[in-house]
């Protein structure tokens, strides 16, 4: 199959093709759902596929099939390439992908307990397990939700620089969402954990209290009242400040935006743009992480990026494509959610590097504001850097104190104003998982931080 | 391939394994898409994704598995691992059946054969004849554009006796703008959907070039109350949440819903009417994106309204939650594709109007709010809804005065639909929601000022 493959790519870059790279995928998934005890769905998959992409005179073609068989995959491949060479007459941006170092690995991903020798049944008594868990906390919890995910494939990818990777990706996550409801009122609580890891992960505290840590945040929230909208002093903790600085900042270093035009960051490499307390940081090696991966997918080799550093822009996040054109190196960050996208720039582990506040130092210094703590959603324009978050609880701050719980806050401002207003960095830093959406892919990533303060920020609510 | 024999074949192995409900579901589908960067074309796609699942009922405990590859041996062990997984499973006494075989609605107009065979060079041309028609000032920063569209062959089979089968296809142009002028941005964006090649690429890209031109030099705004005009974007992207998923009957059964409790009462204004609408064809015989003779169960799509009068008179469901309610399926089981499992959701949302459409909204108004879109969503176990209003202009005597920067909106969703106080009939088909623009009164608006 490889010959056959490396072949392939020799005969179409004979034709004209400048680069070509072909990932074949071997997936096998699990997905255990349970609702209010019962098992809603158990599924079970294998999803096998090829993504072959041609590019020629700044120009990409593309094609995906699910047929793994020579003829399908010479088909594809053609496709692409025809594709690519009608696209490239028409493209007026004409650029050259700068080779590559080239990597021939087989890697796999670190697990202890692999997902392959757990069987079904065990997955589903751990998922029925959490599930009773969550309902049997308080009997004002009304409905929950227990989802088990785990994943296992085997992924080929061959370049037309030479390389050639074989590998064993694993990870797994298990989440819980409740809803609680009293005298009217309807609550909801949500947590999650996961990891590029094995069976392992189940192992943790947190793995074997989750129903429990999701049913107490709902029944918390049914006593939290309205949050009154206006601008404040806020302080933002770890999983807060985790989203911020993925959602309002990286997606603006993500240099496929500085190319469209579509980042306020696009001509502030070397610029201050934060104050001097400032460092973000965007970690792909971070074994066991969510975002964590060896290379990316276009081979590229993955490694620690600094974005900020004391409040100085140092780096954009980079493809193949983008650091050709900008003339810089790639960094590890063209990723493919499968075999039927194509990569793109994306975050990995993406975190805000800790201060030296203690806590209390920073409730002081907030004074009189808000605590705004998780987050339910967020989004970004990074064409003019407004971002909005749409935070799970918060709590009032007076004279230093945390004072009434209040919910449904939702905090909006300009990523760069907020750089600038950070009054306080805390010096604990806490991860947190979850899926980034970007162009229909959603890619595993994991945001880290510590608690912020920040003055000036407006907040939306109901009052 | 014989998609309806493989198929069968997979149904008659299921029969034999001790087992109570089968059912086979496949998906053919090929896809095109081109793109345009920076005013560019910048690259093209083309995507086919042929597969098969199956889900197995055994005590009320479903089990579902799905293959891409055909080989009757990988099929075989598809099947025999939906049985173990339905085995594996807790029995639910909840489960009833799946459906049987009744009559189909005749509906025409989701399949255009033209879409089936638009060529990558002609998507190439309908993106560049967006892109030229939205350089219509030297502010336009960046221009880009998308086109996808596609053709999808589905089949069910079911134990019970259903066998059916349907082709769609489908459209969308979407182009994003960036203007500049001195160190400010802005951004506007416009698109279509059609299930036919009907799609105005010089209207998309005119039109988003305008948003995002108008929306240069946003300014703050003081906190207060004010009326808001909410075009259709803004309409479809609240309502689909606030009204499409909270009469799902799962949200509701599982009590996750701010609308649980509150069948055949009044919950909107007396003039509001809103419909789930299954077999929608719009005047010119285009069917909906949510138009097809069956959902992802094979239950016969139909109309079923939600609010008549101001009053709600109905939820969503799927054959599950409907067994559970003693009640029919409203044929909501949607189903992307062979990979997914049927999940209840809106087919195409209809909010019907009275008079009127946005200027003449505008028109009429003192001091208020053009409320162009939200990314946000209203919080459907609360109602409440809190949100930043993307786009977004202040209207002072009757006509836009300026673009509003940073303004959040704050109400809660029952609230919203009884202070509802013009509906228009500019209709949109907004994906999933057909709607004109409204108005609503009394909405406290957050500024920075």
């Amino acid at each position: 199959m490889i010959d056959f493959l490396e072949n392939l790519i020799d005969q179409y870059l004979q034709q004209g093709a400048e680069f070509i790279d072909i990932r074949i995928e071997k997936n096998n998934f699990n997905n255990i759902n349970i609702v209010n005890g019962k098992t809603r769905d158990i599924i079970s998959a294998l999803d096998n596929g090829v993504g072959i992409r041609v590019f020629i005179k700044g120009a990409w073609g593309f094609s995906c099939t699910n047929k793994l068989d020579n003829n399908s995959i010479q088909h594809s491949m053609d496709s692409a390439f025809k594709i690519a060479h009608i696209v490239s007459q028409k493209a007026k941006i004409k650029f050259k992908l700068k080779e590559q170092s080239s990597y021939r690995k087989k890697v796999k991903y670190p697990h202890k307990k692999s997902l392959l020798d757990v069987s079904i049944e065990e997955k589903l008594k751990l998922a029925l397990n959490l599930d009773k868990q969550a309902k049997m906390y308080d009997n004002r919890i009304v409905n929950t939700n227990t989802s088990y995910v785990d994943f296992v494939g085997d992924q080929f990818l061959l370049n037309s620089f030479g390389t050639l990777l074989e590998m064993k990706i694993n990870f797994i996550r298990v989440v819980s969402r409740t809803y609680a409801f009293e005298a009217g009122v309807r609550q909801r609580g949500f947590e999650s954990i996961g990891g590029t890891c094995g069976f392992e992960l189940i192992d943790s505290e947190k793995a074997q209290n989750l129903g429990t840590l999701s049913s107490e945040q709902a029944i918390r929230l049914l006593k939290a009242v309205p949050a009154k909208a206006g601008k404040f002093t806020v302080l933002m903790n770890p999983a807060l400040t985790g989203v911020f600085v993925h959602e309002a900042f990286g997606h603006a270093c993500e240099a496929d935006a500085v190319l469209s035009g579509e980042s306020i960051l696009a001509d502030r490499i070397g610029t201050q743009i934060g104050l001097d307390t400032v460092t973000i940081i965007d970690d792909p090696t971070l074994k066991g992480k969510f975002g964590y991966y060896p290379y990316d997918s276009e081979g590229n080799l993955s490694r620690k990026k600094i974005l900020v550093e004391n409040g100085v822009l140092k780096n954009f996040l980079h493809s193949l494509e983008t650091a050709s054109r900008l003339n810089m190196e790639p960094t590890g960050n063209a990723r493919a959610q499968n075999y039927q996208n194509v990569p793109i720039v994306r975050m990995s582990n993406t975190y805000f590097q800790p201060g030296d506040w203690k806590l209390e130092e920073l409730f002081e210094e907030v004074k009189n504001g808000l605590f705004l703590e998780g987050w339910i959603y967020g989004y970004t324009d990074p064409s003019d850097g407004s971002f909005t978050f749409k935070c799970r609880q918060a709590h009032r701050i007076e004279k230093g104190e945390c004072k009434e719980l209040l919910r449904d806050a939702g905090l909006s401002g300009m990523t760069l104003e907020i750089l600038k207003n950070i009054i306080g960095i805390g010096r604990d830093i806490e991860f947190s998982e979850g899926y980034c959406g970007k162009e229909n892919q959603n890619v595993p990533v994991t945001d880290g931080g510590p608690h912020v303060a920040v003055k000036d920020v407006i907040v939306g609510g109901l009052k | 391939m014989d998609y309806f024999n493989i198929g069968k074949k997979c149904l008659k192995f299921a029969q034999k394994q001790n087992i109570d409900e089968a059912e086979v579901y496949i998906t053919n589908s090929r896809a095109i898409s081109a793109e345009i960067e920076k005013g560019s074309m910048k690259n093209a796609k083309e995507f086919q994704d042929h597969g098969i699942s199956i889900r197995v009922v055994k005590n009320g405990s479903i089990g579902f598995s799905f293959s891409t590859d055909f080989k009757w041996n990988n099929l075989e062990k598809m099947v025999l691992t939906a049985v173990k997984l339905s085995q594996t499973g807790v029995p639910d006494s909840d489960f009833r059946n799946f459906p049987f075989p009744s009559p189909y609605p005749s509906i025409k107009g989701t399949y255009d054969e033209k879409i089936a065979s638009l060529s990558i060079t002609s998507a190439m041309d309908y993106c560049l004849r967006t892109a030229f028609a939205a350089q219509i000032d030297k502010r336009i920063f960046s221009i880009n554009v998308q086109l996808v569209c596609g053709t999808v062959e589905r089949i069910l089979l079911n134990l019970n006796g259903i066998e059916v089968n349907s082709k769609e296809s489908a459209i969308q142009l979407f182009s994003q703008i960036t203007a500049k002028e001195n160190s400010e941005t802005s951004s506007g964006f416009e698109f279509q959907t059609s299930r036919y090649l009907q799609i105005d690429p010089e209207f998309v890209g005119k039109s988003s070039a305008e948003m995002a031109l108008n929306s240069l030099h946003a300014q703050n705004i003081e906190t207060g109350t004010y009326p808001i005009i909410l075009h259709p974007f803004a309409v479809s992207h609240l309502l689909a949440t606030a009204i499409g998923a909270a009469v799902n009957a799962e949200a509701i059964q599982y009590k996750r819903s701010y609308l649980t409790g509150l069948k055949d009462q009044e919950v909107a204004v007396e003039f509001l009417e809103i419909i789930d609408n299954g077999i929608y064809i719009d005047k010119n015989g285009v069917a909906g994106l949510g138009t097809s003779k069956c959902d992802g169960e094979g239950v016969p799509k139909q109309k079923t309204p939600l609010i008549f009068k101001g009053v709600l008179k109905n939820y969503l469901y799927d054959t599950y939650t409907a067994g559970k309610d003693d009640c029919q399926s409203t044929g909501n089981a949607a189903r992307r594709s062979y990979r997914s499992l049927p999940s209840i959701s809106i087919t195409n949302l209809e909010i019907l109007g009275q008079s009127g459409n946005l200027d003449s909204f505008i028109s009429e108004t003192t001091n208020g709010i053009l409320f162009y879109y939200t990314a946000d969503q209203p919080n459907i176990a609360t109602g409440d809804f809190s949100g930043l209003i993307s786009n977004g202009f202040k209207i002072e005597k009757g006509s836009i005065a300026y673009p509003l920067k940073q303004t959040m909106v704050g109400i809660n969703m029952l609230d919203f639909l009884k202070q509802i106080y013009a509906v228009g009939t500019d209709y949109r088909q907004v994906y999933h929601v057909i709607t004109p623009s409204l108005c609503v009164s009394d909405v406290k608006i957050a500024g920075a000022n």
